[in-house]
């Protein structure tokens, strides 16, 4: 076997084969070529690992591809794929919540585009189809893990889905997470999940108005869903947790959301136990998030959400909790930006529990420190509250 | 045959709504369909992030109960059109 022959493995026979093969064949030739496979490998890691670091939130984008949206009508049924009405640069119909959709898929398209050079949630160019119309009074809007449905809404407490276009951002945004970090939907990482939902959902709203102020800007997720009647502004507030809401009339209650680990919500792993809370304790994340955009004082899209779209595509993985996600959060801001803007994301975490005061921002991200960190959390996790469950006619 | 169901899920999880369902009173395609949801073994994957799971609840002759917990997306149509 000569050493050309043996590049060929580079990229298809695993590094534990080659490891192997490297210490163990008898064969000195092949000895000599597998460690020059090895070091070959470990060279293109190093140059694959400066590409993405340098390229920022840029990437290693594919060629861009074009904007590609299909609307279905499902007619009140459960058929997603009952009648598509529109689809790229057709004609738009009367149907206001056709053109919502259409409209804001394409500006989520773009904020994704135009700041991070992302092509479609899962950076391929993946077909935006959205679903209108689904069953009837129905409250809810759905990311399904290949396209969009959306209710009507009841029309007692809640308007049509396709009226905020938070929501839909927030819902395309589960998409992008499930092409990049995966977080799990349960406990702290699907806290998470619902989080950058949230986050990238608001800045679609913010920058798509181009509020550009963060203390001025709209941090209301779901605005415009309630019904005039019902006493709230949205489903969630990012600024205020807790406050979005309350209405016992209805049956909605109040915005049961806690804002800091101390209230952190401790519900079981299951289906009526939200997955462990996670679009309650998303409600911590979130508040760090904002006040993060505030001290920054710049459009949040520009710095604090490119901290956050670096952290949520290059940093976490599926099993990521509050800490890790907050240190590696500072570590970004350190990396991309400068220690200032370190400092502000960091006490921004500090003033919700999550780290620990006196967490600056060069801490290091070692195992060690991460546990030793996380201390707060995890103590304000083991005393949780434990919310009333309702069932209420709103629904 | 009385059928309790109730949902989870969505984006204001803390509301949970229940309803029977008197599978006499519903069409026979609702009524076959039903018999076949509740003859599923225990509980279905998950379904979709922030989307609807429905947990359907029933008495049995012999006085034991049995619990079926589905995501929307497995729910027939005829039965379906009767939930909240």
């Amino acid at each position: 076997m000569t050493s050309s022959m043996c590049r060929c493995f580079c990229s298809i026979v695993p590094p534990y084969l080659l490891k192997e093969l490297g210490t163990k064949s008898d064969d000195p030739q092949v000895r000599q070529a597998v460690a020059e496979t090895r070091a070959t490998d470990r060279k293109l890691r190093a140059v694959r690992a400066s590409l993405l670091g340098n390229t920022l939130m840029k990437g290693l984008a594919p060629e861009a591809a074009p904007l590609k949206r299909r609307v279905f009508d499902c007619q009140h049924t459960n058929d997603t794929a009952r009648r598509q009405v529109l689809e790229e640069g057709g004609r738009l119909p009367s149907d206001i919540a056709v053109k919502e959709a259409y409209a804001a898929a394409g500006t989520t398209w773009k904020f994704y585009h135009d700041l991070f050079d992302r092509s479609s949630v899962d950076n391929a160019g993946l077909t935006l189809v959205s679903s209108v119309h689904y069953r009837r009074d129905y409250n809810n809007a759905v990311w399904d893990g290949h396209q969009m449905i959306y209710g009507d809404g009841d029309g007692i407490v809640f308007e049509r889905f396709t009226k905020s276009i938070d929501i839909i951002g927030h819902e395309l945004t589960h998409g992008v997470t499930q092409f990049t970090a995966g977080l799990d939907y349960s406990n702290q990482p699907g806290a998470l999940n619902e989080h950058f939902s949230d986050v990238f959902g608001i800045l679609v709203k913010q920058w798509s108005r181009r509020q550009r102020d963060p203390s001025r800007a709209s941090w209301i997720i779901g605005e415009g869903l309630l019904k005039p009647t019902i006493h709230g502004v949205g489903l969630r507030s990012m600024s205020a947790p807790g406050t979005a809401y309350d209405d016992r009339v209805s049956g909605l209650g109040k915005d049961p959301q806690p804002s800091h680990m101390r209230d952190y919500v401790k519900l079981p792993d299951t289906e009526d136990g939200d997955y462990g809370g996670v679009h309650y304790n998303s409600g911590i994340p979130n508040v760090a998030f904002y006040r993060a955009a505030v001290a920054i004082g710049k459009p949040a899209w520009e710095v604090v959400g490119k901290i956050w779209y670096v952290t949520l595509t290059q940093r976490l993985r599926a099993d990521s909790n509050f800490s890790k996600c907050a240190l590696e959060t500072i570590s970004v801001a350190r990396d991309y930006f400068d220690n200032d803007t370190a400092e502000k994301v960091s006490a921004a975490w500090v003033s919700v529990g999550v780290i620990t005061a006196g967490i600056g921002p060069m801490a290091s991200l070692s195992r060690g420190n991460i546990r030793r960190l996380s201390a707060a959390s995890k103590k304000a996790a083991a005393s949780p509250k434990h919310p009333p469950t309702r069932r209420k006619r709103a629904a | 045959m009385k059928v309790r169901v109730r949902r989870f899920g969505g984006q204001l999880p803390q509301l949970q709504p229940e309803v029977e369902l008197d599978v006499a009173t519903l069409g026979s395609s609702a009524q076959a369909a039903m018999q076949s949801l509740l003859a599923e073994k225990g509980n279905a994957k998950r379904g979709p992030l922030d989307g609807y799971s429905y947990r359907f609840s029933i008495e049995q002759d012999d006085g034991t109960s049995k619990t079926v917990t589905v995501p929307e997306s497995a729910v027939p149509e005829a039965i379906l059109k009767h939930l909240p």
